[in-house]
């Protein structure tokens, strides 16, 4: 089974599309290895480079591909994107340059970007890895990886016969179309119950893949208080599409508006809403977060999505170590799931 | 000719399911009127390709995506004739060794093509939707990297078969013809 990621060495990770179920359920196994392995993964990495390229803000993703390549060993090199980008399209450099140089001399390349295809792009001028950290309102692979270490982990290392509600702008929200896409290739017997404002529906795409996975269904609903007692797992995201950050007063906009309460009443999440929540619901949210879950639900041992962070460390750590060829030789998939007590879907 | 003399004219055989050898005739199963318009159609061209469903009006940017110049070819067009399968549709005739099917499907998929020897439409030809398109459509989608990025080449993949639809390969967005 090593051989599977053995086969991802030097390759990209630009849509999960491109690896098979069997190498992310690998990649998942080696992630849960590197979480209770921290001495072991120390080393894997040392002398390599990791270059970041962070076309966009960013705290938690930059902070965590960071992290995970110093728990390996390894070194960061961070290139400040925004300064390298310009509007004179005489000076700019264009991205196949600037990733074919980088890729001359690190090790890995990190590259978040605001043009959607713009990892794609990369990937293909780069002589070393790349990962992509999330392209305009298009894919962010890892952020899906981690969502589904914590699915796992929060449901016995099984992704069938759940009840999955996603509630939010579903309509620009990159991380829950890449999570259902994925699911519907990882799961079995899932059913979905999509809670958004008439105007964020998940996207048509998105449904059609619903539509063609046996034993997937869905439904679509406006409000999560009649839903909440059926549900599993609830992933929840901003109604402002966190691609595009709002500064000042289009933020407080965002999370205020006019009818704020109407939409604070429907697709919020507070203590009184998970009264009738199953005791076992796991909540997700992918962060940066508005008032779609009230802080006093941080403490509810249901809420997952600090641990979300966490797992996310242990996810990249292994992406990278699998990109680089950096496998741990003590790495036994087999002991990994079965200290969790469950088979893995296949 | 009249209407009724049209009517009478002779029957025209079912399409060969082969594409060996020669000249077996063929319909394309279309209204018998248009049956005998693309038979007129071959026998003025003498060989090429004939072209029935082409949407109504859409001939000559059908002509334009095939990179067949009308000055420089021999093209018979019929347009907005009746059609029982379509309402309306164009009948399209050309004077070309060749002819880039998979461009045909793309544009026009409902498009039925027979190849013309010795001014008789003798074989269909089955066009089949291309699994990438270089260079044809343009991405639409504003925040796509195509748009700032103009060395690249506009990609797209097909990403449903049965719906013919395509998606551009760097950012997913619906091809838009």
């Amino acid at each position: 089974m090593a051989q599977q990621l053995e086969q991802l060495k030097g390759s990209h990770l630009v849509s999960l599309d491109e690896w098979s179920a069997e190498q992310i359920l690998h990649l998942l196994r080696l992630a849960e290895w590197m979480r209770t392995h921290r001495d072991d993964a120390s080393q894997l990495a040392a002398g390599s480079v990791m270059a970041t390229l962070f076309y966009q803000p960013s705290t938690r993703t930059r902070l965590s591909f960071e992290t995970a390549m110093l728990r390996l060993g390894g070194h960061v090199a961070e290139y400040e994107g925004r300064s390298l980008d310009t509007d004179d399209l005489v000076f700019r450099e264009t991205i196949h340059d600037l990733i074919r140089s980088l890729s001359q001399i690190d090790d890995i390349i990190v590259i978040r970007h605001p043009r959607e295809g713009s990892a794609l792009v990369a990937a293909r001028a780069s002589d070393v890895p790349v990962i992509n950290a999330g392209d305009g309102g298009h894919l962010h692979p890892t952020q899906t990886l981690a969502d589904l270490a914590t699915l796992l982990r929060l449901k016995g290392g099984k992704l069938r016969n759940l009840t999955i509600g996603l509630c939010g702008n579903l309509a620009a929200s990159r991380t829950a179309h890449s999570l259902v896409t994925t699911l519907c290739r990882l799961g079995h017997n899932l059913h979905f119950v999509l809670v958004s404002t008439r105007q964020n529906r998940m996207p048509d795409w998105v449904l059609a893949r619903l539509d063609r996975t046996p034993g997937f269904s869905y439904e679509e609903v406006d409000s999560l208080r009649p839903v909440i007692s059926s549900l599993d797992v609830l992933y929840m995201t901003s109604f402002y599409p966190t691609q595009v950050e709002p500064t000042g007063q289009a933020r407080q906009a965002s999370n205020s508006t006019a009818n704020g309460k109407r939409l604070s009443r429907d697709y919020r999440v507070t203590p009184e809403l998970l009264r009738a929540a199953k005791p076992d619901l796991a909540i997700l949210h992918p962060l940066p977060r508005g008032l779609e879950i009230d802080r006093a639900v941080d403490d509810d041992p249901r809420a997952a999505y600090f641990t979300q962070i966490s797992l996310g460390v242990d996810v990249r750590m292994a992406l990278i170590a699998t990109l680089l060829g950096k496998l741990p030789q003590q790495f036994d998939e087999s002991v990994v799931f079965a200290e969790q007590g469950s088979d893995v879907d296949e | 000719m009249s209407m009724s003399e049209l009517n009478t004219s002779a029957a025209i055989t079912p399409a060969a399911a082969s594409p060996v050898v020669a000249a077996t005739p063929v319909t394309t199963g279309a209204d018998e009127v248009n049956d005998l318009i693309l038979t007129r159609l071959a026998a003025v061209l003498g060989r090429g390709y004939v072209i029935e469903h082409v949407p109504a009006g859409g001939s000559l940017s059908l002509l334009n995506y095939l990179k067949i110049d009308p000055s420089e070819e021999t093209v018979v067009i019929a347009t907005n004739v009746a059609s029982r399968a379509a309402g309306h549709e164009d009948l399209l005739g050309v004077r070309v060794d060749e002819i880039d099917t998979d461009m045909l499907a793309l544009f026009a998929p409902h498009a039925i093509i027979a190849r013309v020897e010795e001014g008789k439409p003798v074989r269909t030809v089955d066009p089949v939707l291309p699994a990438r398109v270089v260079n044809t459509i343009r991405c639409v989608n504003p925040r796509c990297v195509t748009q700032t990025e103009p060395y690249l080449d506009q990609v797209f993949v097909l990403a449903d078969k049965n719906l013919g639809e395509y998606r551009c390969e760097y950012c997913s967005a619906a091809a838009q013809f």
